[in-house]
């Protein structure tokens, strides 16, 4: 609730931000230019930018004005003046009208063969308020000569009098005269970038993005500047309305999660199709990605979008292309990026200490018998717990502070016929748990070459190698508590008194050794090692205007390497000796589409644009596995395998599989006058991992869209976009493993032993299934854009629903059949949900800006129908009876959290004798102390009848909230992500909280129930743990995150350099800064059950997402 | 406009030829599993998937808490082990099956293995025909092993000999199956034994090669069922073979009876595992307490079992199982350990010298390291077959035959224990069951047989009930046998039902 009350408070403040009237009245004959502009300001809060000079050439103004909106009246004031002007937001830029402007259509009266006499030319660039313009480029179009301009602005240049110059300097609207037209002073107006403009990829193809009929999202990337952090994805988090983003794991190079619209499947994936410049399955994984090297994010959620990726769109799109060369006349423009800084463990676990944890003991020996309770201090276990303090603090001693270091360096540039972008990049990123790290290289060159007037042809290669650091750790981990460091008691210490690290959990039943915290994060060796290439060649053709023949021709491999030795010195190798394990995975992508697209304008009102496309792809998967133990050396164990002194102690195991996919596509694109628009798209999709018979299905979509602004009952209306979109479409979900639907028959070599070795066995391990088919997914959306104030304040809304049959499913089957489980196609789901945008430019100034955008998502999902079984049992606790915590049960929600519900503990004998009257509660151990259940149907009997659902997993709202300051050179940006509602369950809370001797416990326990010293308290006395879920470990996962926050200064260096250097840009990032929970767990944005289809919110000792900071240097030149 | 006609035409000859070569393009051709379709071309086929019929062995004999042997042995009136499963308390329930769930899944994995084996193989066009009962005898037997365990610890459990992984339709039927009684299962296997055994092996496990099993481990399954089915000829028949095969007790050494020692001739089924490869962790419940760093266990050195060995909260005696030994009997001292090398350890020398013993060397593990047991696990051995001919042929009023089978297994353990006179029908019962207390603990059977004898709730009741409070506590009539897991009876839609445990 608090949450909710500070961001209806924030947005509120974001709305009362808007000021005045957006429509002016005035009256006047023969008044100055710059009175007027005085009034409309007054009236309306605009601010008018221009210069004396220019004011001078002003005429009289003769007006009458009437409740005008300011666009109209300025088109009015400024008809009749030399003076351009341009609005950009609530700015207005006044500027001398160019003389040169006629000019421009020219050159069909200049006879192109007559050579002209070559002459100099010489002015002056400058900007549009007359500053001059160091390093601008003028250039004589069509040739190579091309001069800069000096520190003063000043160029000289050698043309013929019919040549056209060029003239550009970034972050200015490029500017081409005639030459023998120049002005003597050259303006170029900063480049604004329109609306109108901006393109947005929508798979196969882009559109205007007010030309989009489906539910297409895209991202700021200059909001992602300076986000400390090495995936694209950890950025993403909140700034997309219905896509979810959630960490894996906190390690360095770690994964997300995302669900774009929910979750729908329930045995297939949910992760949505990555699209990288075009190719398909071209990244191994996101870090193959230099974040920098992006230049725009494309998210489609609708079936109208999504459905021309047929099979594989289902889970929604997203695109991400990377970044051009320009061109810049020849001229290449360097950036060299460095950050460094530190991450650090932002939270840890309130857990008992020593003297707290002997104090609970000593209460369990008290409660053993009833002898104890009579016994002197002295016999107690811990006579004197005060003295032993704090004791080992685990969680400290496995974690640090963390450098971060990141060096990107990029170089881009062209000229007309060729573009380049070249980029590298080196991140050295050290996890907060000790030795736990990632290095990564990444390289990329983007080439596009003009071959000739009709053809064109490009490459995209780029390499990435990702060396992980991974020992083992288990935090919060209930099934490894003997050795997490959230787990081991505060009394087990850290150190033998020689220094050396102890392996004795004294808690740890009796006997044996441990593998304690310190040991697994020091000594045992876990390396991921990826090495990525990718390289994909483009051709287009347009023999004629209207037509594009596109063909290209991807091919990616990448070598996955892993790594894992347990040193013979590892207590628990004992005189087994050391352990290694490698993995070798090496996987392939070859994918080659054809689209021919056709686009024409008849009358000037009708816009077709046809696309129809062809695809093939391949991919390999080969992986060998070897582990070994027993090796006398182990430095050389994991590289000199065959050195392994028993050749039992080898195995080996290997595999190849080949996924094929074959489809067409199509798509239609028509409008009417920009007014009335529709797209139609079919995928025809085959996949080898279907059934013999069911390898191909027909996904097809509709989209329309109304620009209702344009429609002339809308003429008065005070809006500068209104549109509403309606989409239906059908996309498919392939996302299950390889020879599904065959029968199989398994080998191994790891089975019985006859005669002291294990001979090869083989077993079923799968049953044919002749109808395994494509998960569906037909969804329905309806949008609205809408657009004010000038285009400062846009909303997007978007509504839809979405319904999910042929579930591929893994029914789980009667364990009688000798199969646990088979993967069918059946069952339902359903979506529908809620999504809004809103981007809104508070302050837009010539010395100061603000602009906010926030993102808002609502998205409920149900399980519909289960077939069969009834009910999925999809997450237990591992111990005991094996409740159901979570599953899927016609009629709840996807991600539905189920347990008990906690009714205390049982204060006295006399208590649970009266219950066995009343019935209300029940329990597993009745005794005083123990935790009592609510006797959901008063049988007596604790059984699954009492396990009921107790709440939904996913968010009821979740998003971002993104401002972005700018005061002069310096900016500030910050950035917020929310989660509101939804409920995450704490695992290890089966130890810590029920006062396990085996492990600590949380600080709060010492308020559990004693019979002298606490009577009436409902925490369960020590030793209770009773391996039943409840309510009590169920969690509001809402949040509140600072999850990056950002202010930097930027130097022009031109100057001062003498223009070798162009700038410097110093900031100041941190990520994940600050974070309110009601969660106890370190972070409730996690998932350990990584990319599982099912589960969500899981938090089974997950490396909580750390806080980090750096200080960035930007050098360009 | 030529280039148009150029590309064109490519692209179209490029999507013909890729739409032509379609159906076999997306085609799945697995490389790197097989099919049962093409697989059983060869008897080494046959014999591959033979091995993995046993594969399920080790997790059922050693499975969580303790395996096999804590669901039969340290949950009877022999022994308990207070350590706080389920299992230890009889706290089961359909909600909580404790070792049940184990053993519910890999029995019937494994019998869904045997199953398709043997069909595999009889479907074979190009093994041998002579060459087949050897091999789906071995397959059957087996799957009656499963077969046996199941009906042990659940009582009456679905029973299908068809295999489920050949089609569907076949799994749902399988998938449909209720429960079938016990005896009816029990007679259908002894027949299918009965048909396959001549065809096996005739000579001792310990002879056969690579520890696979033969006739004898399928005589021993017929006698098993037959007793529990009280048909006593059929169980006699089938022992007389063992004798044919096995002769004299006297000729096997007591001590071969102790885990540790591997595959000794008295031996007829023994689960393998090893240090290394397989391991178990039965072990770590049947030792002596060590303290931290030493080979010192229970105040005494036992250098045998080195200073590496996990070891757990112990298996503990009831006074009852002690009481049945004669001070003089070599297998008190195997099986209970009151000293080593004539030191008393701490627990059994307090209360002057009344303590109670730990489980004896029988089951240790020498040098254990950590937790990884290295000995094998005792199924059946000869002993066993003869205590199960005199209790048959007591029955009969074969007194002769009970008699000499008794007194063979008493006679090695001392001369002078053996009976003299036959003592009449109800005290020879009564005697044979001490008997096999003595000879037999820990050998992953007295639950059952007290189920069988229909003694189980009465006997633990007396015993380790009086010991354990939470035993005395939760025990009733009905934890004879294991419930089915709630999570079957949810898969089954109800078909499964567990009557006894919701009265």
């Amino acid at each position: 609730m608090r949450l909710t009350a500070l961001f209806l408070f924030c947005f509120c403040l974001q709305v009362s931000a808007r000021v005045n009237s957006q429509e002016v009245s005035y009256k006047v004959k023969n008044g100055t230019l710059e009175n007027v502009l005085n009034e409309f300001k007054k009236q309306t809060g605009y601010l008018f930018i221009y210069n004396d000079k220019d004011m001078q050439k002003s005429v009289p103004v003769t007006v009458e004005l009437k409740k005008i909106r300011i666009a109209d009246a300025l088109r009015e004031v400024f008809s009749k003046q030399p003076l351009d002007y341009i609005i950009k937001g609530r700015t207005v830029v006044v500027e001398a009208q160019l003389d040169a402007g006629k000019a421009i259509a020219f050159p069909i009266n200049a006879t192109a063969d007559v050579a002209l006499p070559v002459d100099t030319i010489r002015g002056t660039v400058t900007d549009s308020l007359g500053n001059p313009l160091a390093r601008a480029t003028v250039a004589v179009a069509g040739t190579q000569k091309a001069v800069q301009t000096d520190a003063t602005g000043e160029f000289s240049i050698s043309a013929k009098g019919s040549d056209v110059l060029v003239f550009s300097s970034i972050g200015y609207e490029e500017k081409r005269m005639n030459a023998n037209s120049v002005p003597s002073r050259v303006k170029l107006s900063t480049r604004i970038e329109k609306l109108e403009e901006v393109q947005v990829e929508v798979g196969y193809g882009r559109v205007r993005k007010q030309d989009i009929t489906g539910a297409v999202s895209t991202v700021k990337m200059q909001d992602l500047q300076n986000i400390p952090v090495t995936r694209v994805d950890q950025m993403l988090a909140g700034r997309i309305a219905g896509a979810e983003f959630m960490s894996v794991d906190g390690a360095p190079g770690s994964g997300t999660t995302v669900r774009i619209r929910g979750t729908r499947s329930i045995s297939a994936s949910n992760e949505p199709l990555y699209v990288v410049d075009g190719v398909i399955d071209g990244i191994n994984n996101l870090n193959d990605l230099n974040p920098s090297d992006i230049a725009g994010i494309s998210v489609l959620k609708d079936a109208s979008s999504t459905a021309i990726y047929g099979s594989r769109g289902a889970n929604g799109v997203i695109i991400i292309t990377t970044k051009m060369g320009k061109d810049l006349g020849g001229k290449t423009n360097f950036n060299l990026k460095t950050s460094l800084g530190f991450a650090e463990q932002p939270s840890y676990l309130p857990l008992m200490g020593a003297t707290e944890y002997a104090q609970m003991l000593n209460d369990n020996f008290y409660l053993t018998s009833a002898a104890n309770a009579t016994q002197p201090l002295e016999n107690y276990p811990f006579p004197d717990p005060l003295s032993l303090g704090k004791g080992s603090d685990w969680q400290r001693a496995i974690t640090r502070r963390a450098p971060f270091a990141n060096v990107s360096f990029t170089a881009s540039g062209g000229s007309k016929t060729t573009r380049y972008f070249f980029s590298g990049s080196y991140d050295n990123d050290q996890g907060v748990i000790l030795n736990s790290s990632m290095r990564r290289f990444l390289f990329r060159l983007n080439l596009d070459q003009t071959l000739s007037k009709y053809a064109k042809a490009g490459v995209r290669l780029s390499y990435s190698n990702t060396k992980q650091e991974q020992p083992m750790r288990y935090l919060g981990a209930y099934n490894n508590w003997s050795v997490s460091p959230t787990m081991v008691a505060p009394i087990v210490p850290i150190y033998n008194e020689d220094g050396s690290l102890n392996s004795w959990n004294s808690q740890n039943y009796s006997g044996g050794v441990s593998d304690l915290p310190l040991f697994d994060a020091t000594l045992r060796k876990n390396t991921t090692n990826t090495g990525t290439n990718n390289a994909m060649i483009y051709l287009d053709i347009q023999p004629i205007n209207d037509l594009v023949l596109h063909s290209s021709l991807s091919y990616s491999n990448s070598g996955i390497n892993q790594d894992v030795l347990i040193p013979a010195t590892m207590p628990s190798r004992g005189t087994a000796g050391d352990a290694i394990a490698k993995n070798v995975n090496k996987n392939d992508n070859l994918l080659n589409e054809n689209t021919i697209s056709y686009k024409h304008a008849f009358h000037d009102t009708h816009h077709l644009n046809a696309m129809y496309g062809f695809t093939v792809q391949q991919q390999n998967f080969n992986a060998i596995s070897i582990t070994g133990s027993g090796y006398y050396d182990d430095n050389t164990a994991l590289w000199d395998i065959g050195s392994i002194p028993n050749k039992a102690n080898l195995g080996v195991s290997g595999s190849k599989q080949i996924q094929t996919r074959m489809s067409h596509l199509a798509r239609v694109n028509y409008d009417y006058n920009q007014k009335y628009y529709l797209t139609a798209t079919v995928r025809k999709d085959g996949a080898s991992n279907f059934a013999a018979d069911n390898k191909w299905a027909y996904f097809p979509s509709a989209a329309i869209r109304w620009n209702m602004l344009k429609e002339k009952f809308m003429k008065n209306v005070n809006l500068d976009e209104f549109a509403i979109r309606l989409s239906a479409g059908t996309s498919g979900n392939d996302a299950i493993a390889r020879y599904q639907s065959l029968d199989r028959l398994s080998s191994t070599t790891t089975g019985y032993l006859f005669g002291g070795t294990q001979p090869v066995a083989f077993y079923p391990s799968n049953i044919a299934n002749d109808g395994l088919k494509w998960e569906k997914t037909t969804s329905y959306n309806l949008g609205v854009d809408l657009s004010l104030f000038n285009k400062r304040l846009d909303v997007t809304l978007e509504v839809y629903k979405s319904y999910t049959s042929d579930l591929l499913l893994s029914v789980q089957l009667p364990t009688q059949t000798g199969f646990s489980s088979r993967l069918m196609n059946f069952g339902k789901t359903s979506n529908k949900g809620i999504e809004l945008t809103v981007n809104y430019d508070v302050i837009r100034s010539r010395n100061f800006s603000w602009s906010t955008s926030l993102t808002a998502a609502h998205d409920k999902q149900m399980v519909d129908d289960i077939g069969l079984v009834g009910r999925v049992v999809t997450n237990t606790l591992s111990y005991g009876a094996s409740y159901m915590i979570n599953g899927y049960l016609k009629g709840y929600p996807v991600n539905a959290a189920f347990g008990f519900r906690y009714a205390g503990v049982w204060h006295n004998q006399a208590e649970i004798d009266q219950d066995k009257k009343d019935k209300k509660y029940v329990s597993s151990v009745y005794a005083p102390g123990r935790q009592r259940y609510i006797d959901q149907n008063h049988d007596g009997v604790l059984n699954a009848d009492d396990d009921i659902y107790l709440g939904n997993a996913d968010p009821a709202v979740y998003g971002g909230w993104q401002n972005t300051l700018r005061y002069k050179k310096l900016f500030l940006s910050v950035y917020f992500n929310y989660s509101l509602g939804g409920v995450i369950y704490f695992p290890a809370g089966n130890f810590l909280g029920n006062a396990s001797n085996l492990t600590t416990g949380f600080e709060y326990m010492v308020n559990r129930w004693q019979p002298v010293r606490n009577p009436d308290g409902d925490l369960p006395r020590p030793t209770s743990q009773d391996n039943i879920p409840s309510d009590r470990f169920l969690y509001d996962a809402s949040f509140l995150r600072l999850k990056a926050a950002s202010i930097g200064y930027t130097f022009d260096l031109t100057k001062i350099t003498g223009s070798k250097l162009k700038s410097l840009a110093l900031s100041l990032n941190g990520s994940n800064l600050f974070l309110l929970k009601n969660y106890i767990g370190y972070d409730p944005e996690v998932n350990t059950s990584g990319t599982s289809s099912t589960l969500r919110r899981i938090d089974n000792g997950s490396y909580p997402p750390n806080r980090t900071i750096t200080f960035t240097a930007e050098i360009k030149f | 406009m030529k280039r148009i006609k150029i590309f064109s035409i490519s692209l179209l000859v490029v999507i013909a030829l890729c739409i032509s070569g379609c159906s076999k393009f997306l085609d799945e051709t697995p490389l790197s599993f097989t099919s049962a379709k093409t697989f059983y071309k060869t008897e080494a086929e046959a014999q591959s998937a033979l091995n993995a019929c046993y594969i399920k062995l080790n997790n059922i004999y050693d499975g969580v808490n303790g395996g096999l042997i804590c669901a039969t042995e340290y949950t009877s009136d022999l022994a308990y082990l207070n350590a706080g499963s389920v299992d230890q308390t009889f706290a089961i329930s359909a909600g909580n099956p404790g070792f049940g769930a184990n053993i519910w899944s890999n029995a019937y994995n494994a019998i869904m293995t045997c199953n398709a084996t043997i069909a595999g193989i009889q479907n074979s066009t190009t093994i041998p025909e002579a060459k087949k009962p050897a091999l789906i005898g071995e397959a059957a037997t087996l799957r009656a092993m499963y077969y046996y365990i199941l009906t042990s610890m659940f009582g009456d459990v679905p029973f299908y000999t068809r295999d489920a992984s050949a089609s569907f339709d076949v799994l749902v039927q399988v998938a449909q199956l209720g429960r079938m009684p016990a005896a009816a299962t029990r007679d259908s296997l002894i027949a299918d034994l009965q048909k396959w055994a001549p065809g096996l092996s005739q000579a001792k496990s310990s002879a056969i090669s690579n520890n696979r099993v033969g006739a004898a481990v399928a005589y021993m399954l017929i006698g098993k069922m037959a007793l529990w089915n009280k048909e006593w000829d059929v169980c006699i028949g089938a022992m007389q073979k063992l004798k044919g095969i096995y002769g004299d007790l006297s000729q096997y050494p007591l001590t071969d009876t102790w885990f540790r020692n591997k595959n000794k001739p008295e031996s007829i089924f023994e689960i393998q595992f090893s240090g290394i490869l397989k391991t178990s962790t039965t072990a770590t419940q049947l030792e002596p307490p060590r303290a931290t760093g030493t080979a010192v266990y229970d105040g005494v050195t036992v250098t045998e079992l080195g200073s590496t060995a996990t070891v757990y909260t112990a298996v503990t005696p009831t006074n009852y199982f002690m009481s049945l030994y004669d001070t003089t009997d070599p297998r008190r001292n195997t099986n209970l350990a009151y000293t080593y090398n004539g030191t008393w350890f701490t627990r059994p020398a307090s209360n002057n010298h009344t303590g109670k013993p730990w489980p004896g060397p029988k089951f240790w593990c020498p040098n254990m390291s950590l937790a990884q047991d290295n000995n094998n696990q005792k199924v059946f051995r000869y002993a066993d077959a003869l205590l199960m001919l005199a209790e048959a042929a007591n029955e009969t009023g074969d007194q002769a035959t009970a008699m000499d089978a008794i007194n063979q297994v008493k006679a090695r353990a001392k001369a002078s224990f053996v009976l003299v006179n036959y003592p009449g029908h109800d005290a020879f019962l009564t005697e044979l069951k001490k008997e096999r207390a003595r000879e037999l603990f820990g050998e992953h059977g007295r639950k059952w047989d007290l189920v069988r004898w229909g003694d189980f709730y009465n006997a633990v009741s007396a015993t380790s009930a009086i010991e354990i409070p939470i035993i005395g506590t939760n025990l009733r009539p009905y934890h004879e046998y294991y419930p089915i897991p709630q999570a079957e009876i949810d898969r089954s839609n109800g078909v499964l039902k567990n009557d006894a445990y919701n009265q």
